[in-house]
């Protein structure tokens, strides 16, 4: 039984200063401020009415995934059962907090919930970003993981995600036509690793990186191009080290499926094209990391 | 008027040719066509040689463009010579080691050395470097100038070129279609301001970008876009501290006729539309 997902929603992100974290995602980054309360900041890059969520409530980090109908839910809840996991239905507390009709979350063996949502809120007003980043939507999510063939496993058999490339034994993931909307990798930590965030062009990509550098926001690695996946991309370093990633001209269509995984060396070359120093254990591949 | 199809080459003196040609081969990714006696020639592209090294003063520095035929070289001497400028024919052995049939040489009015040829010679082998740098070929000067309004007089009135966009006081100018062959920066002295060479594309920007840095070059300006060209690039520092660099995705203007040229500012975003902030003296004080 195949589960379709419409898309990857939202990142809930933990941080130990919800207005430092607030300031870098509006301010330097170009994400629009949208609902927030004592505990919880939440942030636009599209139509949703919020793309990544700060939180400093320490009751966890999650990464939502939409499906089109309630019953969606229950199918996704009956197969990662079958598979040995167990997930379980969010109150109704719970579920509005996250602005979703419906939610079952599931703890991936990395620590990170995966939350299954349908009914998400979109809003009705469109996305106008506190600078011209160019930002067009949230891409996909990276993922550390200490033990990634146990990480695999979750994502692929238990969720039902399709594996597109590896480069060494980091995984990238599909779930709609895109190269991947989920990247696992091999790290000496668990947890979320970073969000990446499409934008219009590669004029943004260098304009991003030339505005990060004279605020003074410490790049983790690019201007770059991922060799899996074509995408351009320059990425800064967040609260608490999350990765922030622009990224553009990513690898999108039925051939991706069509053509099956490819296998990438071990190396960083794998994780960059273009030579960009990068001191990320992550994308050194296994040879540094 | 004087019919200029293309640039051709660039002849640049150097008190160190073996550091020179490997700094060429091995940095910049030409690949070396010829060693002679005290020079050293270069391709870039399908052309015989794009750039020579030769054992001199590095002030010493000439660029050629092409003419289309003898009878065009004789009336352009002809037509110099009765502006004011001293006009000399190249030698048999001259014309022989450039590669080309027959060559007149003059100095412009700042005073850059100048050659105009006929019949540079077209090889059949492409061009292979010894590094991926990428470069489809040898593509325009910038030339310094002491006198911008003088200069851009020259080089349009005299000759065929059209301003494209200008950056400041700094015009570029097309021969044929590509936005810009030559390019004239106000400076305090004549010399070959910067040699540029295209890439493929973006990939060869940014590869050349980490590649240059590794190799302890410095890296003078971007990676970034101009917007007038539209072009992508990268410029870096090579040997007698000429400047080279890389674009990739010129401007080429077909419709002659509706184009309108461009004022620019002199600062970095006349420059640079992506923010990078150039590190070249031309680039920076036109009162320089």
């Amino acid at each position: 039984m195949t589960i379709r997902y419409r898309d990857l929603r939202y990142l809930r992100v933990e941080v130990d200063d919800l207005d430092a974290a607030a300031r870098f995602a509006s301010e330097l980054f170009g994400l629009q401020r949208a609902d927030r309360s004592e505990s919880e900041a939440m942030f636009r890059s599209d139509a949703r009415n919020y793309a990544i969520c700060f939180s400093h409530r320490r009751d966890g980090e999650a990464i939502a995934l939409t499906v089109a109908e309630s019953a969606d839910l229950d199918r996704v809840a009956d197969r990662l059962t079958a598979a040995g996991y167990s997930p379980r239905r969010l109150d109704r507390a719970a579920a509005d907090a996250r602005q979703a009709k419906q939610v079952l979350g599931v703890k991936a063996p990395n620590g990170v919930t995966v939350e299954i949502v349908w009914r998400p809120l979109t809003s009705g007003w469109r996305y106008h970003g506190p600078r011209d980043a160019g930002i067009v939507g949230l891409q996909a999510v990276s993922l550390a993981s200490s033990d990634i063939a146990a990480d695999e496993a979750f994502w692929t058999r238990g969720l039902g995600l399709t594996v597109t490339d590896w480069a060494g034994d980091a995984a990238y993931l599909a779930l709609d036509e895109a190269h991947h909307r989920v990247a696992l990798y091999p790290s000496a930590r668990d947890g979320i690793l970073g969000a990446t965030w499409a934008v219009e062009n590669k004029n943004n990509i260098m304009t991003n990186w030339y505005f990060l550098q004279k605020a003074q926001v410490p790049i983790a690695a690019g201007p770059g191009c991922q060799p899996a996946s074509g995408a351009i991309f320059v990425t800064a370093r967040g609260p608490r080290g999350l990765l922030m990633s622009y990224a553009t001209e990513m690898d999108e269509g039925p051939h991706l499926a069509a053509r099956g995984p490819r296998q990438f060396p071990d190396i960083a070359t794998s994780h960059c094209a273009w030579g960009s120093p990068t001191e990320q254990p992550e994308f050194l591949g296994g040879s540094r990391a | 008027m004087i019919e200029l199809n293309d640039v051709v080459y660039c002849r640049l003196g150097t008190t160190d040719l073996a550091g020179a040609e490997w700094y060429a081969v091995n940095i910049l990714g030409l690949e070396v066509s010829e060693r002679r006696k005290r020079a050293t020639y270069f391709k870039s592209d399908h052309r015989a040689h794009t750039l020579c090294y030769f054992e001199g003063d590095p002030e010493d520095q000439t660029v050629a463009f092409e003419l289309g035929r003898k009878e065009d070289l004789h009336a352009a001497g002809a037509a110099l010579e009765k502006l004011g400028h001293e006009v000399r024919f190249g030698s048999r052995e001259d014309c022989e080691a450039r590669r080309i049939r027959e060559f007149i040489r003059f100095k412009d009015p700042t005073g850059n050395a100048i050659e105009f040829v006929v019949r540079p010679e077209t090889t059949g082998q492409r061009y292979h470097g010894t590094r991926d740098a990428g470069i489809t070929g040898f593509s325009h000067v910038g030339l310094c100038t002491t006198d911008p309004v003088r200069d851009e007089m020259f080089w349009t009135t005299v000759c065929n070129a059209r301003v494209s966009d200008r950056i400041g006081d700094a015009a570029l100018m097309r021969l044929g279609t590509i936005h810009h062959s030559i390019a004239l920066f106000p400076f305090h002295k004549a010399g070959i301001q910067h040699i540029n060479h295209q890439v493929g594309g973006t990939d060869d920007i940014q590869r050349s970008f980490n590649f240059v840095r590794d190799n302890q070059v410095k890296v003078t300006f971007g990676p970034g876009r101009h917007p007038t060209s539209s072009a992508e690039f990268l410029y870096f520092t090579g040997p007698e501290g000429m400047t080279f660099e890389y674009s990739t995705g010129v401007r080429q203007i077909h419709d002659e006729p509706a184009w309108r040229d461009r004022q620019f500012h002199f600062a970095p975003k006349g420059f640079c539309h992506w923010g990078a902030a150039p590190q070249i003296a031309a680039f920076q004080d036109s009162s320089a």
